[in-house]
């Protein structure tokens, strides 16, 4: 691949966990703070950059794709909050064809369409859906189109276990100049042993976390505005979370090649803190130590 | 195990199911893949002098998939396609053919068909892709398909034809001589009173399939007969006995006429009458060229290079018939069936050739002829180049046939086998004088 403009970001996690709202307000954040911005949606419901466009319509690039016309930059792009550039891959109604291809071929024809040598940005970030299950889906940490990925994941095991698949594939990837993991993005973070899941985690991974954004009524708040928390709440404390958490992501250059945990180990990973979690609800008191 | 196959002589599954159906009068194929897979199918027999049936080549309906279908999903393509074909040619049966990207993707082909036949249309599918196995999988499974779809669109009769036999296990374009050979097989049921539905010949092969289910007897002629006979065992009880090969001889015709007049009921008055006359015919020839056999081939060392039910029919043959040195045999269609390596087929070709190999990699089987000191190759064109670009000689028995017109030569039976000896024995002549004029010419260089 030709010399890539700006840094390119791969944004993975679990289905519902809250890619789309995490990299909407790094992206807000981001342009707020004077950078060129686009963020790219790899997902068939093509939700990503709703936020960042107050629900405006955006035909998708696997739309125009399917029509067969001539596709322009601008019939597939809109700028929205702070001039970022929002762009939807789309992909087939569920239960036909194949996303993974669609992704594939939408990163294509962006890279066909010079969008990067046009609008010259500082940070493109791709928001991924859900779990790696087959090739197509590691496209944007594959072949050198993003060179850094970061996982948004809870304290809940299934989002873990996504987190370590990605973990995986990465690790399938780097070597041949796939990405690499600038870190663990903690989301909705509540009181209690949560965080002591997600950073005995990542210690476990050789891996660290690039910020803990709290659960918050603001964050769904904002979203019923059609908005992102910098946009609608932009002296909340939540606005602040996601500006130090760009501002690390925009900084960081500590990549890493994660050591995913094998499945035995996971299990007997999350079996363990199923015990400390179990002493602790009911109170055994050394529990609390253990965290 | 990674393993690389250097020029394999078999087809994708497709292209067994395509080669397999084009050969079926009445059958419109509708292939549901990106462009290439029929092209390719076409590409490899036309080389081989053997592709010349109505809807081949460059006339074969195929939705030629492109990226966007395999994004969206190619159903509605396909449904497209079907529409477009039944208007601009009307087929006896429609068959809906079957992809890797289709079957990658997991387009729901079967709802396209359902959809056709309930707009009244004769139209099946046969999900089998590329990626299932080999051609002679595609045989099988495209056959088998056949029959068990076909009472979907059609009436099945009822009453049965005690003097029926259908035939399977000759596979059209794998047997580069189906054409010839079917017909021969045929002459020689009907000799003793039988009706043959053959499937792949000038009649309507449509109709013969809708009559399988009435026959008294299915024949399979190799390995890849045995699914679809088994099929209309379960599905009509049609009784079917498997042969390892097609009968290549007057000894091997007798038993197996014998052999099926006893299973039909055929009086056996009949059975002599015709196996006499067999005999006769085949004698009457037969000596008309044997002395030029002790001249002149005697000793030729030969290896043979075919499908499994080939090399038995030929080498069984040729050992039998003119005491043919057989060093070698190579097994080219046991790679995708995994079948335990002491079976009856193995014996059989023990029997006739000092070693057998399986393998259909061209690498191998170069060397393999190559270090048994091989002076003639039954096989195919393939196994006769040689690297420094002479042929080595030999005969053509195996697909692919390059250079070569095949219309409807036979090497089974009674007629075929006399065909074999014409030219097998014509190769030897032409081998000792060629080898005469080097040695003239050797002497006429070096000696006074
Ligand atoms: N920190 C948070 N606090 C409160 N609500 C949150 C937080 N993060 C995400 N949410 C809410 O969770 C829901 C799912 O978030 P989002 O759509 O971003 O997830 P996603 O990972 O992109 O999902 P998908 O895999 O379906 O694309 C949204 O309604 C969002 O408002
Ligand atoms: S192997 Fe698959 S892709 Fe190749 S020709 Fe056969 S069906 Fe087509
Ligand atoms: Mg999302």
């Amino acid at each position: 691949m030709a010399e890539r403009i700006g840094k390119h970001i791969a944004i993975y996690g679990k289905g519902g966990i809250g890619k789309s709202t995490t990299t909407s307000n790094i992206s807000a954040a981001l342009a707020e703070a004077g950078y060129r911005v686009i963020q790219i949606g790899c997902d068939p419901k093509s939700d990503s950059t709703n936020t960042l466009r107050g629900n405006n319509y955006l035909p998708t690039v696997l739309d125009s794709l399917r029509e067969g016309n001539k596709i322009h930059l601008d019939d597939i792009s809109v700028k929205g909050f702070k001039g970022v550039l929002c762009i939807e891959s789309g992909g087939p109604v569920p239960g036909v064809g194949c996303a993974g291809r669609g992704i594939n071929a939408s990163v294509n024809l962006l890279q066909e369409l010079n969008l990067f040598e046009e609008f010259k940005p500082d940070f493109v970030l791709y928001d991924v859906l859900g779990d790696v299950v087959c090739g197509g889906f590691a496209v944007p940490i594959r072949d050198g189109i993003t060179d850094r990925a970061y996982v948004v994941s809870s304290s809940d095991f299934m989002a873990i276990y996504a987190a370590n698949n990605l973990f995986k594939a990465i690790n399938k990837y780097a070597p041949t100049g796939g990405a690499k993991l600038g870190g663990v993005i903690a989301n909705s973070i509540t009181a209690g042993y949560s965080k002591s899941i997600i950073d005995d985690f990542t210690s476990k991974t050789g891996t660290s976390v690039a910020g803990y954004v709290n659960r918050s009524i603001v964050v769904q708040q904002s979203e019923l505005y059609g908005k992102t928390v910098i946009e609608a709440n932009p002296t909340s404390e939540q606005a602040d979370i996601y500006r130090n958490l760009a501002k690390h992501i925009a900084e960081n250059e500590d990549l890493v090649v994660p050591s995913p945990l094998g499945a035995g180990e996971l299990r007997d990973w999350a079996r363990e803190w199923g015990d400390k979690i179990y002493n602790l609800e009911s109170g055994v008191v050394a529990g609390a130590e253990v965290i | 195990m990674q393993t690389c196959v250097k020029s394999p002589r078999n087809g994708c599954a497709l292209h067994g199911v395509l080669q397999t159906v084009q050969a079926i009068n009445g059958v419109v194929p509708i292939v549901h893949s990106n462009s290439g897979c029929a092209i390719q199918s076409y590409l490899s027999n036309k080389s081989s002098g053997l592709d010349n049936t109505y809807f081949t080549g460059q006339n074969v309906f195929s939705t030629d998939a492109q990226e966007r279908h395999i994004i969206f999903g190619g159903a509605s393509r396909l449904r497209e396609q079907i529409k477009n074909t039944i208007k601009v040619v009307n087929g006896d049966l429609y068959i809906v053919l079957n992809s890797c990207v289709s079957a990658m993707v997991g387009d729901d082909v079967e709802a396209m068909t359902r959809e056709s036949r309930e707009q009244g249309e004769t139209i099946i599918e046969s999900l089998t892709a590329g990626l299932h196995g080999d051609s002679h999988y595609g045989y099988e499974s495209v056959v088998t398909d056949i029959i068990k779809k076909l009472p979907l669109v059609v009436n099945i009769p009822e009453e049965k034809n005690d003097k029926l036999v259908n035939i399977f296990g000759i596979l059209p374009k794998e047997d580069i001589y189906y054409r010839g050979n079917l017909a021969e097989i045929k002459r020689i049921l009907e000799g003793i009173g039988l009706s043959v539905n053959t499937f792949f010949s000038y009649g309507n092969g449509v109709e013969e399939f809708k009559n399988a289910s009435t026959a008294a007897l299915s024949i399979s002629f190799s390995r890849w007969g045995n699914a679809p006979a088994k099929a209309l065992e379960e599905l009509y009880g049609v009784k079917n006995v498997e042969f390892s090969n097609v009968p290549t001889g007057p000894i091997e015709v007798a038993e197996f006429v014998r052999k099926i007049a006893a299973e039909l009921g055929v009086s056996s008055d009949v059975v002599d009458a015709f196996v006499e006359k067999e005999e006769k015919e085949f004698d009457y020839y037969y000596q008309g060229v044997i002395d030029d056999f002790y001249n002149e081939a005697g000793s030729k060392s030969l290896a043979i290079v075919a499908d499994e039910s080939v090399a038995i029919r030929v080498g069984g043959f040729l050992k039998r018939y003119i005491g043919a040195d057989i060093k070698t045999i190579i097994v080219t269609d046991r790679v995708s069936k995994k079948e335990s390596s002491d079976d009856s087929e193995n014996d059989v070709l023990n029997t006739i050739a000092n070693e057998v190999y399986y393998t259909q990699d061209g690498k191998e089987i170069s060397d393999i002829l190559s270090n048994n000191n091989i002076e003639l190759v039954l096989g195919s064109s393939l196994d006769r180049n040689l690297a420094n670009g002479k042929k080595r000689t030999g005969l053509d028995i195996s697909f692919p046939a390059y250079n070569k017109a095949i219309v409807n030569k036979s090497y089974v039976g009674i007629r075929g086998a006399l065909t074999l000896l014409e030219d097998y024995l014509t190769v030897v002549k032409e081998d000792n004088h060629a080898k005469e004029l080097e040695l003239l010419e050797y002497i006429g260089q070096n000696v006074g």
